[in-house]
């Protein structure tokens, strides 16, 4: 292999237009996002198609244009890089914290639709779930479990298979020479055992889904310590290839085959770091006031991340992939404007 | 709504392209490409600047386009930075509305921008202040108070600074290895080893005398408590060179002691020594008020119900006390491990962390004795906050127990 390998897709070693500052870069993510703003907020029935579609040009454009990294490890770490460097080497820094920058404000002024729209991450194991759903035809593992809580076959199948994982986890980890930056492995060992956990019922779902906060306290603190920790997925988007990394990605490829998006719900720390912006950003999903809601639960089956319980949203996991205000039957569920309603509150109080 | 209307949006955006347009003909005051992204960035702004003007009226879109002019000014063409600057404005546009956020962002700013070789640490500090505030002013406080909070906590961020600032500066490698040299390994276990046994022996007379003191009113009390205090007020050379007078190795008791071979001065018994000096009266004067706030009936019912004074004490008095005699604890614990001046004058043998940094800074200067410096800073740091963590533990003194404090 030679020294600076690219992958095949990645014809281009330089950016398609090669602009002074890498200006493309901000340029292409400014656009990206405007666009799947636009799209994404405008009335349209076909709303989840497009929103593949945009998952379809985010990943071509994060293929080809943007060469900065796309991976939930390294978007933390590249913020914390990039503002370190302002001020000593501003070009380099402005690379680096182009994109989580555009991905924080966007966030801000709609709902952290980078998750459900954009990231490539969350995308991969959507298709998955898509491709499990609706060309296999299997119901999620999950829902067996759920028909049959007690049976002992699944429970021993389920049971024996994570454990092969966990043990060629735990082998290769200890048997090659073992660097941080292949500690994504364990997370991939985390989201096993979580997984397996959750599946026969012996973790809350719920509680588990604050792995996310110490998975963001442990990337942070190992981009302060200076440490690079690959994130799965990340060898699609850059000219290495390493084990680690996409061992794990099999992991999350294998754990949202069973737990649909499953590193999102449990360990992605930018998705923690987007749930809690998602508490002050402008547009969430609440029950529309005028609409009965028929508790039909369309919207629970409709939710990749199981963030709706009994019609009402829960913020810090929403992905705001607007699924559930899709496929309500009755319309019950809208798209709020937050801030509007407080600024409205804020001019009556006085009067009043 | 959620976003502008067609016949409104597409007008001003061909504006702003037209004006882009212009400004790359005429004017040539960027290159095409950052023209291009500026065009982009600004519609982006444009939204923003709609939700602006919706939700806040007229007055707040001149304020949000004087704060953009402002960053222009600034980032762009004081630094010359059009990239960074195109960058801030996108994330400038999406705070404004959420106050909280656009008041972290102007810090930000005024630290990367004003503050520049110092930015982290004033961004870390004053952001830290700043949701202090925050968070009081949420809770409804007066005016008054928040700026009361506000005020000190500036002095306080001022104070901080060099601290935080010496924890910045070097690389967790370079500590990594000062903390594999044996001579640092070894002061610092000096260290903390002394000064545990320093706050124990401290306790273990403090405790009591807080005790009595808090319990009792006699002729020459106050004189007691006022010489409680002195150790306060003597400077830490002082006491060094009373030490020396007393036990050193020309006094007669440091003669004594040395027939013994319970020689004081430089060794680790005079380390001891000195650190309880200067420790006791922030134990004792803690201690005191924590005694004072246990209410006396309740030792009277204790007694009423047959417990004997002692009895009183270990059951009643010393655990509704444990809180604040924890505190006391913790504040004599980290006056005996800052201690140096008696320190380094009384007993320089066994090399303390405090008297190692001097040693190494008087020897190679500041660079070596540096990495010394912040480990012993974040050493001393982890168990005051595990201290201070665990002190949760403690029950909670009487009254005390409806905040919501875990009490066991």
């Amino acid at each position: 292999m030679e020294a600076n390998f690219l992958p095949l897709w990645k014809t281009l070693d330089t950016p398609l237009v090669s602009l002074d500052e890498s200006c493309v870069e901000l340029f292409s993510v400014l656009a990206l996002f405007l666009l799947s703003m636009v799209v994404m907020l405008a009335r349209s029935r076909h709303r989840q198609i497009v929103r593949h579609l945009v998952q379809l040009v985010a990943l071509m454009v994060f293929f080809y244009i943007v060469y900065s990294c796309l991976g939930v490890f390294g978007m933390v770490r590249n913020t914390l890089h990039g503002i370190s460097l302002i001020g000593s080497v501003y070009t380099e820094a402005f690379f680096w914290v182009s994109l989580p920058f555009c991905v924080l404000a966007f966030s801000i002024t709609a709902g952290p639709f980078f998750c459900g729209w954009i990231c490539p991450t969350g995308f991969f194991q959507e298709l998955l779930a898509m491709l499990r759903e609706q060309a296999l035809r299997i119901p999620p593992v999950a829902r067996l479990a759920r028909r049959r809580p007690g049976r002992a076959l699944t429970f021993v199948g389920l049971g024996l298979f994570f454990a092969g994982f966990m043990g060629l986890v735990i082998w290769l980890g200890t048997t090659k020479r073992f660097y941080v930056e292949d500690s994504s492995l364990y997370w991939a060992a985390s989201l096993i055992l979580v997984v397996f956990l959750v599946l026969t019922r012996r973790a809350d779902d719920r509680a588990v889904r604050a792995l996310k906060a110490v998975s963001l306290a442990i990337i942070v603190g190992s981009a302060l310590l200076k440490t690079a920790i690959i994130s799965p997925m990340h060898f699609a988007f850059a000219d290495v290839r390493d084990p680690a990394s996409a061992l794990t990605t099999l992991v999350l490829v294998v754990a949202s085959l069973f737990l649909s998006q499953a590193w999102c719900r449990y360990v992605c720390p930018w998705g923690y770091l987007m749930g809690c912006l998602h508490g002050v950003s402008r547009l969430r999903v609440v029950r529309a006031a005028a609409k009965e809601c028929t508790g039909c639960r369309a919207c629970e089956r409709a939710c990749r991340v199981d963030a709706i319980e009994r019609g009402q949203v829960r913020l810090e996991d929403c992905h705001f992939c607007l699924a559930c205000v899709d496929r309500c039957p009755a319309g019950a569920l809208e798209i709020a404007d937050v801030w509007k309603q407080g600024a409205a509150k804020k001019q009556k109080a006085p009067g009043a | 709504m959620i976003l502008p209307r067609a016949k409104h949006a597409l007008p001003a955006v061909l504006v702003l392209a037209l004006a882009h347009g212009l400004l790359a003909m005429w004017a040539e005051l960027f290159p095409l490409s950052t023209n291009l992204v500026l065009f982009a960035a600004n519609c982006y702004l444009l939204y923003c600047g709609w939700l602006v003007l919706r939700d806040g009226g007229l007055v707040e879109v001149v304020l949000f386009a004087a704060g953009y002019g402002l960053l222009f000014g600034l980032v762009a063409v004081l630094l010359g930075r059009e990239s960074l600057f195109i960058l801030m404005v996108v994330l400038y546009g999406s705070v404004f509305r959420v106050r909280f956020l656009l008041g972290l962002f102007v810090l930000f700013v005024l630290g990367y921008v004003v503050f520049q070789p110092y930015a982290f640490e004033t961004f870390v500090l004053l952001g830290a202040a700043f949701a202090a505030v925050w968070a009081l002013k949420r809770r409804g406080a007066s005016p008054f108070l928040v700026a009361c909070l506000a005020f000190g906590l500036f002095g306080l961020v001022a104070v901080l600074l060099p601290v935080v600032h010496l924890l910045v500066q070097d690389s967790p490698q370079t500590l990594g290895y000062v903390l594999s040299r044996r001579d640092v390994q070894e002061a610092i276990g000096v260290s903390l080893l002394s000064s545990c046994l320093a706050t124990l022996i401290v306790a273990l007379w403090g405790v009591p005398l807080a005790y009595a003191l808090a319990r009792s009113s006699f002729k020459g009390k106050s004189v007691i408590e006022s010489l409680v205090d002195l150790p306060i007020l003597v400077p830490q050379s002082v006491v060094g060179i009373a030490l020396l007078v007393l036990l050193g190795p020309g006094s007669p008791l440091g003669q004594a002691l040395e027939g013994y071979g319970l020689s004081v001065s430089g060794r680790f018994a005079g380390i001891v020594a000195a650190q309880v000096f200067v420790a006791c009266p922030f134990l004792i004067k803690t201690a005191v008020t924590a005694f004072e706030g246990v209410p006396a009936h309740l030792e009277e019912v204790s007694r009423t119900l047959g417990a004997s004074t002692f009895q009183t004490f270990m059951r009643v008095s010393l655990p509704l006390a444990s809180r604040g005699l924890a505190v006391g604890l913790i504040l004599a614990w980290a006056r005996a491990i800052s201690e140096f001046g008696a320190i380094v004058l009384f007993a320089p043998d066994p090399l303390s962390a405090p008297v190692l940094v001097h040693a190494e800074f008087l020897r190679a200067g500041v660079a070596e004795s540096r990495p010394i410096a912040v480990l012993l800073l974040l050493v001393c740091l982890w168990v005051f906050v595990l201290l201070g963590f665990g002190k949760r533990f403690l029950p909670a003194p009487f009254g005390a127990g409806a905040d919501g404090r875990r009490a066991r």
